[in-house]
């Protein structure tokens, strides 16, 4: 039996209390997140969502600080409202509290996004089997998420929803598995594909629409410290009434599309043209159009890696 | 400035502007004629390096270096 300290140990009062205290310590993928909020819809959604991740010790280094309160004034009992600041900035806009576990989320992807430069970091989900991972890039709407969530219940681990990082190191992919982020249709589209999944409450009216956070599985969880090597990028593209068709690309081709869809490529110079280089040396690259994801999960497992 | 080929395509990063750019075959190598010419060159100039001396092989040349100073892979003098 496993002697790591997780959330879910934690009564929810003593969540509460830690949040709105000292700050919770969570581990997520590499980093430590120092996290501090006062918001009850926040505590509930990272007891419900990240009830399998590991805590850090308050004396380890965190890599990012994240603070989270409520607007003031006479506005707040009518029109709540969450705020969000880091290192004493408040680089956002407030929203409303019923936003307040989506803000939660998307601003733990800002602070990676902005930050970890030690990673070429690429827009993109990230699922692996046998130790290779499949890269999915894709603009929102393409269907990326909804068809990363049934792949990782279907087979592959989740390394990422949002953001695949490359390690400059040595080019591997380091895990960074969160909730899946899911919007509008998709929302019951999961609801109805996956056994028992457990979702975050949706938040309505938000710039992308309803969102609701799927818990990821607990094995991608527990096997975050396993890296793996980019062997595949697949760009996929919802196409409603079409078959699932995988189509290879040309390796300078997927190269443009990655370094468009990467946060820090540019920021990198010669180091993340080196790297991402590496990536599409080492992988093959495809389209991939699909609309039945029943038949999207077949065509990939058929994929296998050509290189060692 | 680094490079890579693939198949009958380069990916060039300019160091400068931080930005990578798609090149055929024929851009890139316009791009290192030019790289290393110890002096400028128009599309005349290149036209006679590749032995492409007809009014449309020029008018291509000059759309093409047009294209890569868009990029600012080169700089166009006055």
């Amino acid at each position: 039996m496993s002697d790591i300290e997780t959330v879910a140990s934690l009564s929810l009062s003593a969540l509460r209390e830690r949040l709105a205290g000292p700050g919770l310590y969570l581990r997520t993928g590499p980093f430590i997140n120092k996290i501090r909020a006062v918001n009850a819809p926040i505590a509930h959604g990272i007891g419900l969502m990240y009830a399998d991740y590991p805590l850090a010790d308050s004396t380890e280094f965190a890599d990012f600080h994240l603070g989270f309160d409520s607007s003031t004034g006479w506005r707040r009992w009518w029109r709540p409202q969450v705020r969000f600041n880091s290192d004493g900035d408040r680089p956002f806009a407030p929203l409303p509290l019923a936003q307040g576990y989506a803000m939660f989320e998307w601003m733990l992807n800002w602070c990676v996004s902005s930050r970890a430069h030690e990673y070429l970091m690429i827009h993109a989900a990230v699922i692996e089997k046998e130790g290779c991972a499949a890269i999915l890039p894709a603009p929102p709407g393409s269907g990326k998420s909804t068809l990363c969530a049934a792949l990782v219940h279907r087979g592959w681990r989740l390394l990422s929803d949002e953001l695949a990082l490359i390690r400059l190191a040595d080019g591997r992919i380091a895990p960074l598995p969160r909730p899946i982020s899911l919007k509008n249709a998709s929302i019951d589209i999961m609801r109805g594909y996956l056994d028992a999944p457990v979702f975050s409450p949706p938040a309505d009216y938000t710039h992308k629409g309803t969102v609701a956070h799927l818990k990821p599985p607990a094995d991608s969880v527990a096997r975050a410290h396993e890296t793996a090597r980019p062997a595949w990028i697949v760009f996929p593209q919802y196409a409603a009434g079409e078959a699932a068709v995988m189509t290879p690309m040309a390796r300078a081709r997927a190269f443009m599309q990655l370094a468009d869809n990467a946060f820090n490529f540019s920021l990198l110079g010669a180091d993340g043209f080196n790297a991402l280089a590496a990536v599409i040396e080492g992988s093959d690259a495809f389209t991939f159009r699909y609309s039945v994801i029943d038949e999207a999960i077949a065509v990939f497992a058929g994929l296998r890696p050509s290189s060692p | 400035m680094l490079h890579r080929q693939w198949d009958d395509e380069f990916v060039v990063f300019n160091n400068l502007s931080g930005d990578c750019h798609l090149l055929d075959a024929d851009g890139y190598d316009v791009l290192m004629c030019l790289k290393d010419s110890p002096a400028p060159m128009d599309a005349a100039a290149l036209a006679r390096r590749f032995d492409a001396g007809d009014a449309d092989d020029v008018e291509a040349l000059e759309q093409l270096l047009a294209g890569l100073a868009g990029c600012e892979l080169i700089e166009a003098l006055p």
